[in-house]
């Protein structure tokens, strides 16, 4: 592929340079062919034509010469003698004019071959003539016998002279001869020269044409597969660039959303500044609240422990119940005591018979009343006890419930002090949150500041976006722009491109749908044609991709058109 | 009869109350812990001292079934028997109550814890009815030999 890195321009210039070097050589050679054959009607104008004419006139004249014996002899039958005379004085004339041929003859430029021919045919007209002025002389004298003698060796002198006349002749037409074959060589030389020129420059011209039509179709092919990704490139540029346009106005809407966010934060952040001063004057009340608190709780361990001291009194009173209980046990023995006495009494009223009437009455009565005083021990007991009960009650009632309020009221006082050191680190804290509201504050002013410049860049970008998408419209249409001039160029370069194409596009589609046989078919059909399919279903994916009806009916159509006419074409 | 032979003094052992002959009965001591005496019947607690007397202590409670317990004011009825004198532990003493003949059943159709021979009969009080025990017959030969080691 060493050839394809050669320049068109130079691709035109070795072309032209061959062809006019094939063309200098033709003419060079047809030149020096015409200049030899020029010499050689040189040759024949200058030399052989008036040797030619020479040899006419000779051979006229050697006519003469027997015409004049002939005459001769037929004035010296009629014995014209004054005729006999005039036709010795024309052999003379003859004569002379014999030799002025053959000065002339001397003088051309023939060949050797004819000059001797020449001499010799001179040499036999010398006796030719000799005879002859023999025969006219001795007519002339009167003396026919000598002159008949003589006419024998005339007629042989003249039957050699033709003889050698036809020799001479034959060599000068020779020559003649050679010339024009020479002019018959040029002529076939030229022609077939011309015809091989012809032919080669047919050939060359085919040669390079296709080197250079393959060339172009690999670079259209490169242009094809550019415009192919460019068109891509465009489409997801567009995508993208309408992805950036909507994408920049929903983040301008967000971001209009977010001022407004931010102005409301803004307010917020404020109003938590004031509910972070009334909540600082909130914290101090309950401060002074818990320290009330914390008092009140001080004066209520007081008034337990007060309560405490009440509840050891009650003790004591449970103690002299004891007592008392005690005492009434002292009573119960005493009552005890009596009754068994009522009843000793009784025993010995019984055993005094009837003078202890008396005493048993008194006995029993003593036994009612000592049941009575049990009665009432028991009664006054059982009220005791039920007191001690209630007191004991009530004591452990107050007891637990001092302790509670006393644990309660500890607890309280410590989550008093707690609420308070609580406070306190509120207190900080809200201090620390003003502090932060502040900053805060000058953060969302910031970052306001900050929205507005991104909402301008947003809309910069939208604008961006539109001008990029309108540039990839435009691309596209550039790209459809340059797929017409690709067309264009196949057709300028090939004629016939289109039509190859769309037959070849069929197959290129029944390839790119995975025909197995067509792609078999495909790599058996060569290297050269690789480019060309490459192209082709570049220009198929390209017609796919757009979806130009007009080329899919095409395409279409084209689709009817079997293998064997794709191979046809190829 | 005599009226004096109609008197009885009711006693509760337990949650039942009996009654004695009122003559049965010489007197009622108070509550002294009885010296306990080796190799007795259960119901024999162990001796006391009645001013100068050596008593032998019959526990009734355990006699007639009850369970044995202890309290300060238990009283003990001390009998006169024919052997002589012995002293009983009942719970309380209660009073002194004279029954009519009308009012005693002498043989009682029912089978008691009682030992038919010290059994007197059934007194029928107003709302109870009051076991009548013969404290002179409280114990048989047998038992006195026991408890009088005699």
């Amino acid at each position: 592929m060493k050839m394809n890195k050669i320049s068109l321009k130079g691709r035109m210039m070795v072309l032209v340079g061959i062809m006019l070097l094939a063309q200098g050589l033709l003419i060079g050679v047809a030149v020096q062919k015409s200049s030899s054959l020029l010499t050689t009607l040189n040759n024949v104008t200058g030399q052989q034509m008036p040797s030619e004419r020479i040899l006419a006139h000779i051979d006229m004249l050697h006519d003469t010469v027997r015409s004049i014996v002939l005459g001769s002899y037929f004035s010296d039958v009629t014995n014209d003698r004054a005729s006999l005379v005039d036709f010795q004085k024309e052999l003379v004339k003859t004569d002379a004019l014999f030799q002025d041929d053959f000065k002339k003859m001397e003088v051309l430029e023939i060949s050797a071959v004819t000059k001797q021919k020449m001499k010799v045919v001179n040499g036999w007209i010398n006796d030719y003539l000799a005879s002859g002025k023999l025969i006219v002389d001795n007519l002339v004298v009167g003396q026919p016998k000598k002159a008949n003698a003589e006419y024998a060796t005339f007629t042989n002198h003249f039957k050699k002279l033709e003889k050698d006349l036809e020799i001479f002749e034959e060599e000068v037409n020779k020559d003649t001869r050679i010339v024009g074959d020479q002019g018959k060589d040029i002529v076939v030389y030229l022609v077939v020269t011309s015809s091989v020129g012809f032919v080669f420059s047919i050939f060359f011209s085919l040669f390079i044409f296709n080197w250079t039509r393959k060339s172009f179709e690999g670079i259209l092919g490169k242009i094809s597969n550019t415009a192919q990704l460019i068109s891509k490139s465009t489409i997801s540029v567009m995508r993208e660039s309408t992805k950036v346009k909507d994408s920049a106005v929903e983040q301008s809407a967000a971001i209009q959303e977010s001022v407004s966010a931010l102005s409301e934060m803004s307010s917020m952040i404020s109003q938590t500044g004031q509910n972070v001063r009334i909540s600082i004057d909130t914290a101090l009340t309950a401060n002074e609240k818990s320290a009330d608190g914390k008092k009140i709780m001080e004066h209520l361990s007081h008034a337990m422990s007060s309560i405490q001291k009440a509840n050891t009194s009650l003790q004591d009173i449970s103690k002299v119940i004891d007592n008392i209980v005690n005492k009434t046990t002292v009573i119960n023995d005493i009552v005890f005591k009596t009754q068994l006495l009522s009843f000793n009494a009784s025993i010995e009223a019984a055993r005094a018979g009837t003078h202890g009437r008396g005493f048993a009455v008194v006995a029993e009565e003593v036994g009612n009343l000592a049941e009575l005083s049990g009665a009432a021990a028991k009664e006054i007991e059982q009220l005791l006890v039920e007191s001690q009960r209630r007191v004991r009650d009530t004591l452990e009632v107050i007891q637990d419930r001092v302790g509670d309020g006393y644990k309660v009221s500890q607890n309280a006082h410590q989550v008093f002090e707690e609420i308070s050191i609580n406070i306190e680190q509120i207190n900080g804290q809200i201090k620390s949150i003003g502090e932060a509201t502040q900053q805060q504050e000058v953060g969302v002013q910031q970052a306001n500041t900050a929205m507005k410049q991104m909402d301008e860049s947003s809309q910069s970008n939208t604008e961006a976006a539109l001008v990029a998408q309108s540039t990839a419209e435009q691309l596209k249409k550039d790209c459809n722009t340059l797929y017409k001039v690709f067309d264009e160029l196949m057709l300028l370069v090939n004629g016939h491109q289109l039509k190859k194409i769309n037959s070849r596009s069929s197959n290129a589609t029944a390839y790119s749908s995975g025909s197995l046989e067509n792609s078999n078919h495909l790599d058996s059909s060569g290297e050269d044609d690789s480019e060309l399919q490459g192209l082709v279903r570049n220009i198929a994916s390209k017609q796919n991709e757009w979806g130009s009806d007009d080329l899919n009916a095409d395409l279409n159509h084209a689709g009817g058109v079997d293998r064997s006419h794709f191979k046809k074409v190829v | 009869m005599t009226e004096s032979e109609n008197k009885f003094l009711v006693f509760s052992v337990g949650e039942d109350l009996y009654a004695s002959p009122l003559l049965s009965i010489r007197e009622v001591l108070e509550y002294q812990i009885p010296k306990p005496m080796p190799n007795m019947v259960h119901y024999f607690t162990g001796v006391i001292n009645v001013r100068g007397a050596i008593v032998g202590v019959i526990d009734l409670r355990t006699k007639f079934g009850h369970e044995a317990k202890n309290w300060p004011r238990t009283p003990f009825l001390l009998c006169d028997t024919a052997r002589g004198a012995i002293a009983t532990i009942v719970d309380s003493v209660d009073r002194v109550q004279t029954f009519t003949e009308e009012q005693i059943e002498r043989h009682p159709p029912v089978a008691t814890k009682i030992e038919q021979n010290y059994l007197i009969g059934v007194a029928k009080s107003s709302h109870e009815l009051i076991t009548l025990v013969d404290m002179e017959k409280l114990l048989n030969e047998q038992e006195y030999k026991k408890v009088s080691g005699e």
